[in-house]
């Protein structure tokens, strides 16, 4: 009797310790505080919401529609969000909007956790509604087999790597830069570059960069690539632009030659290569003469310009190369970003008031009508920008001083690529709030003939699971036997890879074709 | 005792019950109890994935080297720093050695980053100033093991070798006494007295080490990873971390956590294995 009073009382004690934890984890992180219909609140990256926070047109806005939205932080990194939101919907703990990406709606929403606002949209969002009308590949991307919208995919625009150089060090070592236009002329310039800067300092290497070196397949027409017809390649987001390449693709093989011949003459720098350097490695090799030339973010030459470029070497100097072509003079089309993005979507509580939808979609919708337009893109009439005797649009204020304002400061900032709201893109505004440097190499380059177009694909629950366990284990793979073939641990031989083709579609590679271009099918062309 | 068990039920025992996920098509909206059951399948994936034979040979590889390899040192080092007869020498050794326990793998990585960079790491300045080339150390598949092994010794040996120096406290003077006057020198007395003596708390922590045998470091790992060392480098928590939590599409709970675990049943086995043999030939044993 004494032995099961003590359990009972055991039991008790541990539930109770339970529930004062669970109620403890239930944090409440509605939109408390916010008057029902005047706001709402939501997750969201947290270095989105701090530069949410930093923009005077986003102030305008909410002063304008009267709502306010209440930010609940998020990680810093992306997956940790995602992770975060399924950890929110375990808890019951899900604030009135979350950002999200379209496998968790596609999934959650018929499940119950999003709220299908294909109703609310035509009730309360007359612009968003227009726009879904007009851009049928967005209506359906956003848009499940029952017609239901769980999710609003955010708009991007749509821009490409820029292939930036020290013009101050390319004149040193007498390279002409208008003379590059094959990758063969490019390589000859990095022999050039290495010749004059390497002959006295072991730790130069003209090309250089950060996160993956596999960036280049575009230059030699091996991009992983989708249509109708075929699937080439990881083709899913994070896989569109800058990891992207086919090794199927006959002009792998060229790709994997040149970057070899690279690697051995030490034109590129092998610790990139290898994935040991980090971001802040690349930055002060490309600031302290230890690089001349990288193919990556499109502002990235201007980010040098201004962050110490300048003061560590009097002549510094940044530009922007024109994109390669081939033997014949035709562009090599270069990968491009996505115009609309399926890892930053706002989806909507099920479980908030029909007030609180009201809330958020009139908050969007003010977006998409002209006035919401103009004030995401060019700022308030008279305070950033002014209408030319043309009728467009100039900005009056000063991009550089502008952006440089101290973190946490006020400022007109229009850097559409950050999600802020889900709202569509004016793609000339985007490019002309950039300094000269990148607005004139963006009105050179960002042309139809230099852009091969990006997909959004959307999958099926089953799909999207098998394709991730596939591209956990096949890209990691490719990855890393690429590597060994650029650094010669792996002889490159039409028969060595050959063999690697053959394995990696053994892991699972011809399957991930397979599903992107069921999905593909799917959603673009039924 | 009651706060005891009650933070055992509710961190050690009842997160147990969450494995069986592995056993659905879990999903975060509906719950353990609103999940599709689908049975064996996830195991049956598990046996079917043409990757798990590589990332199970690179885990028990790295495992098999840190039993081998990084157990007996702590053994050896406390044997030795309990024959320091001056008190402070033998006091800020062991402070010394256990100090690296307290340093975060970031920390860590990051100076071994530094030590062995090829571009300014002072053990390439070495090799370039000796006539060699320098060597990318964090780069090499091959290095990747022995830089693990080296990593996990200097952060735990310092911390093991306390347990053992702590037993070492407790053996009875008297026996050292008997063995002087049977003529035993310090090394006799070292290999006949300490060592056995000690010999329960060798086997405690063998088979904790057999235990914890699949649960490599994976922040460790992590921060050493890049695509040159995939081939020896990934192994079952960073595949499944990337399956759960790095997922490019939806994560496959249910997938990660049957792979989970399958590692815990073989960890679990081979514990019982070493209990049964310490049983046998050591005549002391966990449970």
């Amino acid at each position: 009797m004494k032995m099961l009073k003590r359990v009972v009382m055991l039991t008790l004690v541990a539930a109770s310790v339970g529930a004062v934890l669970l109620t403890g984890c239930q944090g409440g992180q509605g939109a408390a505080g916010i008057k029902s219909g005047k706001g709402y609140s939501m997750f969201m990256r947290s270095t989105y919401i701090d530069w949410i926070k930093e923009l005077k047109w986003y102030d305008e806005a909410e002063k304008r529609t009267g709502i306010h939205v209440e930010y609940v932080r998020g990680p810093e990194e992306f997956a940790d969000c995602y992770s975060e939101v399924d950890q929110r919907i375990i808890s019951k703990n899900l604030p009135d909007a979350v950002m999200t990406k379209l496998t968790q709606t596609n999934v959650y929403g018929p499940q119950g956790v999003f709220a299908n606002l294909a109703p609310y949209i035509k009730k309360y969002a007359p612009n968003l509604q227009a726009y879904i009308d007009a851009n049928p590949d967005y209506r359906k991307l956003v848009t499940s087999p029952d017609g239901a919208i769980y999710g609003l995919c955010k708009e991007t625009p749509i821009f490409a790597d820029f292939i930036g150089y020290r013009a101050d060090q390319f004149a040193k070592a007498g390279v002409d830069a208008s003379k590059i236009k094959t990758v063969e002329d490019f390589t000859d310039a990095l022999r050039a570059l290495k010749k004059h800067f390497g002959k006295d300092n072991r730790n130069y290497y003209p090309l250089c960069g950060r996160d993956s070196v596999l960036r280049f397949a575009a230059w030699f027409g091996c991009a992983s690539s989708i249509s109708a017809e075929k699937s080439g390649g990881v083709y899913i987001n994070g896989h569109y632009k800058d990891g992207s390449f086919d090794i199927m693709n006959e002009d792998a093989y060229a790709m994997m030659q040149t970057m070899n011949q690279w690697y051995a003459e030490g034109l590129i720098n092998p610790e990139w290569v290898a994935g040991t350097t980090s971001e802040a490695d690349w930055e002060s090799a490309m600031l302290n003469g230890n690089g001349s030339v990288f193919y990556d973010y499109y502002n990235r030459a201007e980010w040098f310009m201004e962050n110490g470029g300048p003061n560590s070497d009097p002549d510094y100097k940044m530009a922007v190369l024109d994109f390669l072509e081939d033997g014949k003079g035709n562009p090599m089309k270069v990968t491009t970003s996505l115009k609309y993005n399926d890892e930053v979507v706002t989806a909507v509580n099920a479980k908030v008031s029909e007030a609180t939808i009201k809330a958020i979609l009139k908050f969007i919708d003010y977006f998409y009508g002209k006035d919401g337009i103009i004030l995401a893109n060019y700022g308030v009439e008279g305070q950033s920008f002014k209408l030319a005797a043309d009728g467009s649009k100039e900005f009056i204020v000063d991009y550089a001083k502008e952006e440089a304002a101290a973190a946490g400061d006020k400022r007109w900032s229009f850097l559409s690529d950050r999600l802020t709201v889900c709202k569509p893109v004016d793609n000339v505004a985007f490019f002309k709030w950039n300094a000269p440097l990148i607005s004139e190499a963006a009105g050179r380059l960002l042309v139809d003939k230099n852009l091969l177009k990006s997909y959004t694909l959307k999958f099926s629950e089953a799909d999207s699971k098998e394709l991730s366990n596939l591209v956990a284990s096949v890209y990691a793979a490719e990855t890393a036997g690429m590597v060994t073939f650029i650094n010669g641990s792996s002889k490159l031989t039409p028969k060595s890879w050959a063999a690697f083709q053959d394995t990696m579609n053994k892991k699972g590679l011809r399957r991930i074709e397979e599903i992107q271009h069921e999905a593909f099918v799917t959603t673009y062309t039924k | 005792m009651i706060p005891g068990f009650a933070m055992l039920v509710l961190f050690k025992i009842g997160p147990v019950f969450a494995m069986v996920i592995s056993l659905q098509d879990y999903s975060a909206a509906q719950g353990v109890l609103g999940s599709r059951w689908v049975a064996l399948d996830n195991y049956i994936r598990v046996f079917k994935d043409p990757y798990i034979l590589t990332i199970v040979k690179n885990t028990l590889i790295l495992a098999v080297l840190s039993i081998v390899v990084v157990f007996p040192l702590p053994i050896i080092f406390s044997l030795f720093l309990n024959e320091v007869r001056r008190k402070w020498v033998h006091s800020a050794v062991q402070a010394l050695s256990f100090l690296p326990y307290f340093i975060s793998a970031a920390v860590m990585v990051s100076i071994t980053y530094t030590l062995l960079s090829p571009s300014y790491g002072i053990v390439n300045e070495v090799i370039v100033a000796c006539g060699g080339t320098a060597i990318n150390f964090m780069a090499k598949p091959s290095w990747f093991r022995p830089i693990y092994v080296i990593l996990e010794i200097w952060q735990t040996f310092g911390y093991s070798s306390i347990i053992y120096l702590a037993s070492m406290t407790a053996i009875d003077l008297e026996i050292y006494e008997a063995a002087e006057v049977d003529g035993a020198n310090r090394w006799s007395k070292m290999v006949h007295v300490t060592l056995p003596s000690i010999l329960p708390s060798v086997i405690v922590m063998l088979i904790i080490s057999v235990g914890n045998i699949f649960t490599v470091n994976l922040d460790r790992i992590l921060l050493m990873y890049n695509p040159s060392v995939y081939p020896t480098a990934d192994v079952i928590q960073t595949y499944v971390y990337r399956i759960a939590f790095q997922s490019t599409g939806f994560p496959d709970y249910s997938y990660g956590t049957s792979v989970n675990v399958l590692k815990s049943l073989i960890a679990f086995a081979l514990v019982v294995g070493v209990n049964k043999l310490a049983a046998k030939f050591a005549e002391t044993r966990l449970f």
